[in-house]
């Protein structure tokens, strides 16, 4: 009894390192990679994928809503800024920037691509929606994100940038103030040679 | 018999349907104030009704077993990643409240009778240190610990685990000066 649950407060706390469940995700991602899970999406052409075909290239995820009135502006304009700092890579297919609306009910391919254009340029830049409840729970149980609707228009969610390794890994996951860290993660998965773009 | 228990039953089997519907999980104040003791003390009544098999005492030798089963796990559902793992995963959120139902009240219980009184002090004083560290803990991190839950509510729960721990401290220290408790230390 005592293994089995000190084991299980060992594990919610990573350690007696964090309480809250952003906090231990990172802890996590960052000692132990977290494989992307089976789950398709619709992107904003149209176009259905599964997440893993991410794989070959580094790429930045973060989830979002587009009637959002505030920390998801913060996230695009991070990611705008990682794509202004890594234009040859994103050229070359070799960083890819995912954004995932999380709202079923309200947003559509016509809306996730409008609200990319609020940032700029395409280049790189991928929005998409969940193919249904299935596939976004199962992108919740690997990421660890979590939408909370507070009963207004707003919904509480997680906000954090999730980097993927070229082995479809997650490998860290950020805070929208950790610009300058994400940036250097991308810079050291980026270095490597013979990751080109699938 | 029925009557004065159903009292307590029917707001747990209340609790656990709402806790099922997920209508805590906006509220630290109303999880740690209504829904775990609703849910624990549903567990206790149940064991009253339905003894614990004999199979089960000979694995639970003095109240050890339950009583360390029930603490760890309270403190398990008392930390914000695992409260906020049930909001993603549906087994988890059963998990949660079968076992704060059998795992904490009908296993401190059915134990309690089999504790001895220096187990029983030692869990009453883990029963209110693990409190007040929780309530510390939700009072004083700057950032909301659970998603969904707004600061206030979380320093309210923070307040509300404070002032139960040391509730909790006081009663037990009472009773540990009282010399009959003393005198008593078969447990009985």
């Amino acid at each position: 009894v005592a293994l089995a649950m000190g084991g299980s407060i060992w594990k919610a706390t990573a350690g007696f390192r964090a309480l809250a469940l952003d906090d231990v995700r990172q802890i996590e991602f960052a000692g132990r990679q977290a494989p992307l899970p089976r789950a398709t999406l619709t992107a904003d052409d149209g176009r259905h994928f599964d997440i893993r075909q991410l794989a070959g290239r580094v790429a930045i995820v973060e989830f979002f809503y587009t009637r959002c009135p505030t920390v998801c502006s913060t996230l695009g304009s991070v990611l705008a800024t990682v794509q202004r700092e890594y234009p040859d890579a994103i050229a070359a297919g070799r960083l890819q920037l995912l954004s995932i609306s999380f709202d079923l009910a309200h947003d559509d391919s016509v809306a996730v691509a409008a609200y990319r254009r609020r940032f700029g340029s395409p280049a790189g830049w991928l929005t998409a929606i969940p193919d249904g409840p299935g596939s976004l729970r199962a992108l919740q149980r690997t990421f660890g994100f979590l939408i909370q609707d507070t009963g207004d228009i707003t919904v509480a969610h997680s906000s954090k940038l999730y980097l993927i390794s070229p082995h479809g890994v997650i490998v860290g996951a950020f805070d929208a103030d950790e610009s300058r860290e994400l940036s250097a993660a991308v810079h050291g998965l980026l270095r490597p040679v013979g990751m080109q773009g699938v | 018999v029925l009557p004065g228990r159903s009292l307590i039953i029917a707001p747990g089997i209340v609790a656990a349907a709402l806790s099922a519907a997920g209508a805590f999980d906006n509220s630290l104040l109303l999880a740690m104030s209504i829904e775990v003791p609703a849910l624990v003390l549903l567990g206790w009544s149940l064991a009253e009704i339905f003894p614990s098999p004999r199979c089960l005492e000979r694995c639970n030798s003095g109240g050890l077993t339950g009583l360390l089963l029930a603490a760890l796990l309270a403190a398990l559902w008392m930390i914000p990643s695992a409260m906020d793992w049930v909001k993603i995963d549906g087994a988890m959120r059963v998990a949660r409240i079968v076992s704060l139902i059998f795992g904490v009240g009908y296993a401190l219980r059915v134990s309690w009778p089999l504790a001895g009184t220096l187990i029983r002090w030692a869990w009453k004083l883990e029963a209110a240190g693990m409190m007040i560290r929780f309530g510390i803990a939700y009072l004083f991190v700057e950032r909301t610990l659970c998603s969904g839950v707004s600061s206030s509510d979380q320093r309210a729960a923070g307040i509300v685990l404070c002032v139960s721990g040391i509730a909790f401290l006081v009663g037990f220290n009472r009773k540990f000066m009282s010399p009959r408790e003393s005198v008593n230390a078969d447990g009985s």
